[in-house]
């Protein structure tokens, strides 16, 4: 970045050095990558599909040889499968995923929010993607919500620009990444509308296009949830919550601000709201996921 | 953190100064206090705590964290399992997230599972259903010992992390069920989502237009 353009806009220099050392602290950490377990249940159910011809239903690659019903989205399998048909190695695959795709977030992020709330908050939300740990591990752990998250931001983007086909094609895919995030996002677009009646047809279009173009997934999961027999609250993973002190106590101060503000900020307060949705998940809700909005 | 961040936006603006700034910046990335609990999976205490200099910066500059990735041993026991077992041939790791990581890169199907919501259709014993049996150097030697003896199990290899067995009177496989959407029709399903998001703007000003006519 050039002086002039320092000075004229510190606030995106500052925000590109933030973004920059997370791409090389990331680039560095290669060597211990992949860090969690979760990417491995991922490359085998890619090598599931492959084995199967395309998207299996059943989960015949875990607890094999009985088998169990497969309830995740396939979007990120699919690609997986399709890197590792052209002879990618899924060890680099799971590598480029953990390294890269938690910059990727932060740069749509930081783009999101410089180009429909400012600069200077884009700098200040990038600032406190670094302040949590948990979340940080949780976007490295849970790639494809990592992928729906980005898919998410984009859509808000597209709705933003009033490309109201576009958004609703992103969504989709939101919905096709991660049950959970889906969910998150629904509720964000349904609330947004609620909150700001300059949107609110918009989103409520947007939002009902993505479900009809995701009836066939929505419809798969709703027959697989009699199976389900536990949630995140009997878990281990809530005796490992994590809280942020400062930024929940600035976070809350945000909320009643956010409400009083332009109509525009209610989009975060309607986040917000929708994030409880990971309450029956509490470190998710804590410290992965729900620490976003 | 979006909605933190807009109350430090307001408060910036509030008070305007620059080393204002810079104090939240230091605090954010170096100080950052965290309460956290935590509790091993067969304690019933739980330890609460707060963490300070806790920032994924900090923590990320300086390597802090559980690794699980070790390549030598990971992909050595996925080599010894892939030479000696078919495609088919199921492999089980007494510990699970182990399991998923050596079949996943020896790509053979696991008795193990994660994601555990969704636990198997039926009740069965890996043991017996497994081709290959892979024990970890925690687990209890005569839990391993008698098994080895029970299923007649021979030695196939080992390393620093892993003794590898091999259940040669196995006859189980893993059944491959036939896709419900092949490649062939997700590419085209894909392809057209493409081409819908490539003609966004148009195909909106076309159902504009004609919801106009009506």
């Amino acid at each position: 970045m050039s002086d002039k353009s320092v000075k004229t806009n510190p606030w995106n220099f500052y925000s590109g050095i933030i973004i920059s050392s997370l791409l090389v602290l990331q680039l560095a950490r290669w060597i211990i990558l992949p860090q969690f377990m979760d990417i491995y249940y991922h490359l085998l159910t890619a090598q599931g599909f492959i084995q199967a011809g395309g998207y299996s239903g059943w989960d015949f690659w875990q607890y094999a040889p009985m088998g169990r019903p497969h309830i995740y989205p396939p979007f990120f399998h699919l690609a997986l499968a399709g890197f590792m048909q052209a002879g990618v190695s899924p060890v680099i695959l799971a590598k480029l995923c953990e390294a890269l795709l938690p910059v990727v977030f932060l740069v749509t992020l930081w783009k999101f929010i410089k180009n429909h709330y400012g600069p200077q908050l884009a700098f200040f939300s990038v600032l406190l993607f670094f302040a949590s740990f948990s979340f940080y591990l949780s976007l490295l752990n849970h790639i494809p919500a990592t992928l729906a998250l980005i898919f998410g931001i984009l859509s808000l983007n597209q709705l933003f620009k009033k490309r109201l086909l576009r958004s609703a094609i992103l969504l989709t895919l939101v919905f096709y990444t991660h049950i959970g995030i889906s969910l998150f996002f629904g509720l964000t677009f349904l609330l947004y509308g609620w909150l700001n009646n300059e949107f609110r047809k918009k989103a409520g279009g947007v939002l009902l296009a993505a479900l009809i173009f995701s009836l066939p997934i929505i419809i798969k999961e709703l027959s697989v949830l009699r199976f389900m027999h536990t949630f995140g609250f009997s878990l281990h993973e809530r005796y490992l919550c994590q809280v942020k002190i400062v930024e929940s106590v600035l976070g809350l101060i945000g909320l009643f601000q956010a409400l009083k503000r332009g109509k525009e900020y209610r989009l975060f307060a309607g986040m917000f709201l929708a994030s409880l949705i990971f309450i029956i998940y509490p470190y998710r809700f804590l410290s992965g996921e729900g620490y976003y909005p | 953190m979006l909605l933190a961040a807009f109350c430090l936006l307001n408060l910036c603006q509030k008070i305007n100064r620059r080393y204002l700034i810079l104090v939240i910046a230091v605090f954010t990335l170096f100080f950052s206090p965290t309460f956290s609990m935590y509790k091993e999976v067969k304690e019933t205490k739980i330890d609460y705590k707060i963490k300070f200099f806790d920032s994924a910066f900090l923590n990320a500059l300086l390597a802090r964290s559980q690794v699980f990735w070790f390549p030598k041993e990971y992909i050595s026991a996925a080599k010894i399992v892939e030479a000696n077992s078919a495609p088919a041939e199921i492999t089980y790791c007494t510990l699970d997230y182990l399991g998923l990581t050596i079949s996943s890169i020896a790509n053979r199907p696991s008795a193990n599972g994660l994601l555990p919501e969704i636990k198997t259709a039926k009740a069965f014993d890996p043991f017996i259903d497994s081709r290959i049996i892979v024990f970890t150097r925690i687990d209890d030697a005569q839990m391993v010992e008698s098994t080895v003896r029970q299923l007649n199990l021979t030695k196939i290899g080992e390393n620093k992390f892993f003794m590898i067995y091999k259940n040669s009177a196995c006859r189980s496989q893993a059944g491959v069920i036939k896709a419900t959407l092949p490649f062939w029709l997700i590419s085209c399903a894909a392809l057209l989502l493409l081409g819908l998001y490539w003609q966004a703007a148009r195909i909106e000003g076309f159902v504009d237009k004609f919801i106009k006519n009506i």
